[in-house]
């Protein structure tokens, strides 16, 4: 086990786990608006019940977000600093606007959600909840920025200084809006959205199912679903506009997604397969070129197979090909789902029919595997770089670690985290167990 | 406009807010454990709206410095290495402790996430103090900008004495707080806490500053070169001495003076460092300056603009949420 291998590891470790909270509490965050201004509008006392709920759930989601993003505003620097010294200029600068911008917005305003029902107006209140989404959102898109430079590179020269090679910002609003930064920040903020809103269809399916709290679990459900249409619909285009891009500007990503071989043919679209990169190989059922179709409208368009590139720059294949088509799967039976919750809410048999309740019931675990897998794909897809084409993972890491350091701190961080999580599901379970506060329906203060 | 003096003067000034902002409820920690249940819940509430925010100081702070000085990042982070994940996972161990004992009524649960906050606390605060001082008295580094030394190397005497300190400190400024903002018997014991330490702390800091000056040459040269210096230093000495006397003229001025302990001694010591990031004691010419070891012009510019623009923004909002919540804690928290 070198240094390398294990930072990469934890890196991995640190954050698969700090993604379970962001993109809760970024589609949470919404579902949040929306009730405390139907509340504004409608003075309905159901709707600040609703509103406290959403808030205490966001809460602890917030905590953990916040106690797991702290070691990733720090880890380029305590595993990765050779990675530091080279974007410094260009990762730092995101980094800290994203600090500046997102985090003091995000953090204080929490505080007036959280705290402040009794001591401002609702007005106030509904303000704090949109400055929080809003905090929320400028973060995802800072960071996205960030992580998009590593793969599209843009708006930078390389300079040398004391012998170490260095990038520099030549351009900043290029090096903002490189070739990857949007159509991957929409993707990523889809996937926050279906996080955040088949969270919010699971609880609500829970109080059907149990027939308790069902006024707030109708309006939830359907808050719920309009945002996972909307995000799902939205998962299509932006997916598409990804794909392409990948294809443009990082051809041997693409072929390592669809285990495409040959130096150059048409590419096909495998719906489910098994590849083997050593015998460059791959099994399973596909539509012939359909990649060629989707990336090119041309399905006779040639596209560069992994065999065009060296082999040692070739990533993972196997595990970029599954964790791909797991995305796209779950992808497709999210919004599958959402259309057969459209068809039964018409039917007005939504909020009774128990086996789609059931089969809804686990549902927050698609977007959230979902956005993992995807994750996986994107970054171990880009591999082996750490910057795509410039600087290499293994040319990455802090010169001065040491295999027994970093093993202890990724055991550290395992145990806690394991930890963390049971706390988190338990607390979770627990505040879904007590349901939103009665609402009070006399004119007393709530 | 010299951009790499304005960044180093900016990630200070971030670091000073950070110190006593986030010192105040570290303190809260450090001093939680001495509290009764009722008490608790009071310490906790007092502290619960703001915690975060404060701590953003330091998360923003070490955004800008890996955008401004990215080499001082790399450095510092991966030298403090074992230090730093300790630092992170006390962080996280407060935070959550903080954030959950309330949510359950058994007895063991609640002791648990207390000792995780307090002993969070107290860590956190202790191994900034550390760090501090190492950084005081330099770290060797290679030609590469790499620390050479190891993981003990950092535990000398007189970095453990700032990182007592610092805890002390940070106590003496979460008691300053209560006092602002509890009633009854955890103001009273507040207080107490501030009158008992008017004798012994600023002694302390008095030594710590002359044992400084022995310790650490590029402070010696910086005091020879600029003497001047010894009035933050004994600002911050005067603002400790001065605390009990303020404690009864009321809470406020109290936990105004401690908080201006901190940063006195804060802007002492990074007033003396300058131009230094890092300071390597054996080889000075491998130093971390504000000139060899920052971004691009280009970028410290851009990022300048930026700070500019949001830094007044956030602390009006800032400010507007600390009105929000003027007034004493109460226990239970509002709920959430």
């Amino acid at each position: 086990m070198t240094p390398v291998l294990l930072s990469r590891l934890q890196f991995a470790l640190t954050i698969g786990f700090h993604y379970l909270f962001p993109p809760l509490s970024i589609g949470l965050s919404l579902i949040l608006v929306a009730f405390e201004g139907l509340y504004l509008k409608t003075r309905d006392p159901r709707y600040l019940a609703a509103a406290k709920f959403w808030a205490g759930v966001f809460g602890v989601i917030f905590t953990l977000g916040v106690a797991t993003g702290l070691v990733m505003e720090f880890e380029f620097g305590t595993n990765w600093a050779t990675y530091s010294r080279f974007v410094g200029d260009v990762f730092g600068s995101p980094l800290a606007a994203e600090g500046l911008m997102a985090f003091f917005l995000e953090s204080t305003f929490l505080g007036v959600l959280l705290f402040g029902w009794n001591r401002v107006s609702p007005g106030l209140h509904f303000l704090s909840a949109c400055m929080v989404a809003l905090g929320s959102h400028l973060s995802a898109f800072w960071i996205v920025v960030a992580n998009s430079w590593m793969q599209t590179p843009a708006g930078y020269e390389l300079v040398t200084e004391r012998g170490v090679p260095r990038a520099h910002i030549t351009d900043f609003w290029a090096m903002v809006f490189n070739p990857s930064s949007l159509p991957r920040l929409s993707h990523v903020t889809m996937g926050c959205w279906l996080a955040g809103a088949f969270f919010a269809i699971s609880v609500a399916a829970f109080y059907l199912l149990r027939k308790r709290h069902t006024s707030f679990a109708r309006s939830t459900m359907k808050l719920g679903l309009a945002l996972a249409l909307l995000a799902g619909l939205g998962q299509v285009v932006t997916g598409h506009w990804s794909a392409c891009q990948v294809a443009e500007t990082q051809p041997v990503k693409l072929a390592a997604m669809e285990a495409h071989f040959p130096v150059s043919a048409p590419g096909d679209l495998y719906l489910l397969g098994w590849t083997d990169a050593d015998r460059q190989k791959a099994w399973g059922i596909k539509i012939p070129g359909l990649l060629s179709y989707l990336v090119s409208f041309d399905s006779q368009r040639p596209l560069p197979g992994l065999t065009a590139f060296p082999r040692d720059e070739w990533p993972p294949v196997g595990l970029v090909f599954q964790t791909y088509h797991l995305m796209v799967a779950l992808g497709g039976a999210m919004l599958g789902l959402c259309l057969l919750a459209l068809l039964l809410w018409k039917r007005d048999r939504l909020w009774t029919y128990r086996p789609f309740l059931y089969l809804l019931l686990p549902s927050f675990l698609l977007p959230q595997v979902a956005n993992q897998v995807g994750w996986i794909t994107a970054e171990v897809g880009r591999q082996p770089w750490i910057v795509y084409g410039l600087l290499k993972t293994s040319e990455a890491v802090s010169k001065n670690l040491t295999t027994p350091e970093v093993a202890f701190s990724l055991a550290l961080f395992g145990s806690i985290y394991l930890l963390l999580f049971l706390v988190f599901v338990y607390l979770l379970l627990k505040k879904i167990q007590q349901g939103p506060p009665e609402p009070i329906l006399s004119t007393k203060e709530a | 406009m010299d951009f790499q003096v304005l960044w180093f003067f900016l990630i200070a000034m971030m670091l000073v807010g950070y110190a006593v902002l986030d010192g105040y409820d570290l303190g809260v920690g450090a001093l939680y454990l001495t509290f009764k249940e009722e008490e608790r819940r009071v310490a906790l509430s007092s502290i619960g709206p703001f915690w975060d925010g404060n701590e953003v100081w330091l998360v923003a702070g070490g955004g800008a410095l890996f955008a401004a000085f990215p080499h001082v990042y790399a450095t510092v982070f991966s030298g403090f290495y074992l230090a730093f994940i300790l630092f992170l996972v006390a962080l996280i161990l407060r935070a959550t402790g903080l954030e959950f004992r309330n949510k359950e009524q058994h007895p063991l649960w609640r002791k648990t996430w207390d000792l995780a906050f307090a002993g969070g606390s107290v860590l956190a605060a202790l191994l900034l103090g550390v760090a501090l001082g190492n950084l005081v008295r330099g770290l060797p580094l290679g030609p590469d900008m790499e620390y050479t030394g190891g993981f003990l190397d950092l535990l000398n005497p007189f970095s453990l004495l700032c990182g007592l300190v610092s805890v002390l400190l940070c106590a003496v400024h979460g008691a300053t707080f209560l006092a602002v903002k509890t009633r009854e018997s955890l103001q009273t014991r507040a207080v107490s806490l501030v009158r008992r330490s008017v004798f012994l702390l600023p002694l302390l800091l008095a030594g710590l500053f002359a044992y400084a000056f022995v310790e650490s040459r590029v402070l010696h040269e910086a005091w020879m070169a600029r003497p001047h210096l010894i009035l933050a230093a004994g600002a911050a000495v005067l603002s400790l001495a001065f605390l009990g006397k303020a404690s009864q003229e009321g809470p406020l001025p109290a936990f105004l003076l401690s908080a201006a302990a901190i940063a006195f001694s804060l802007v002492f010591f990074f007033a003396s460092l300058f131009p230094h990031l890092v300071y390597s004691p054996p080889y000075p010419a491998f130093s971390l300056t504000l000139r060899n070891a920052s971004s691009s012009p280009e970028t410290l510019k851009t990022m300048a603009l930026l700070a500019a623009i949001t830094r007044p923004l956030i602390l009006i909002y800032t400010g507007w949420t600390y009105r929000v919540f003027k007034g004493p804690a109460s226990s239970p928290p509002d709920s959430y």
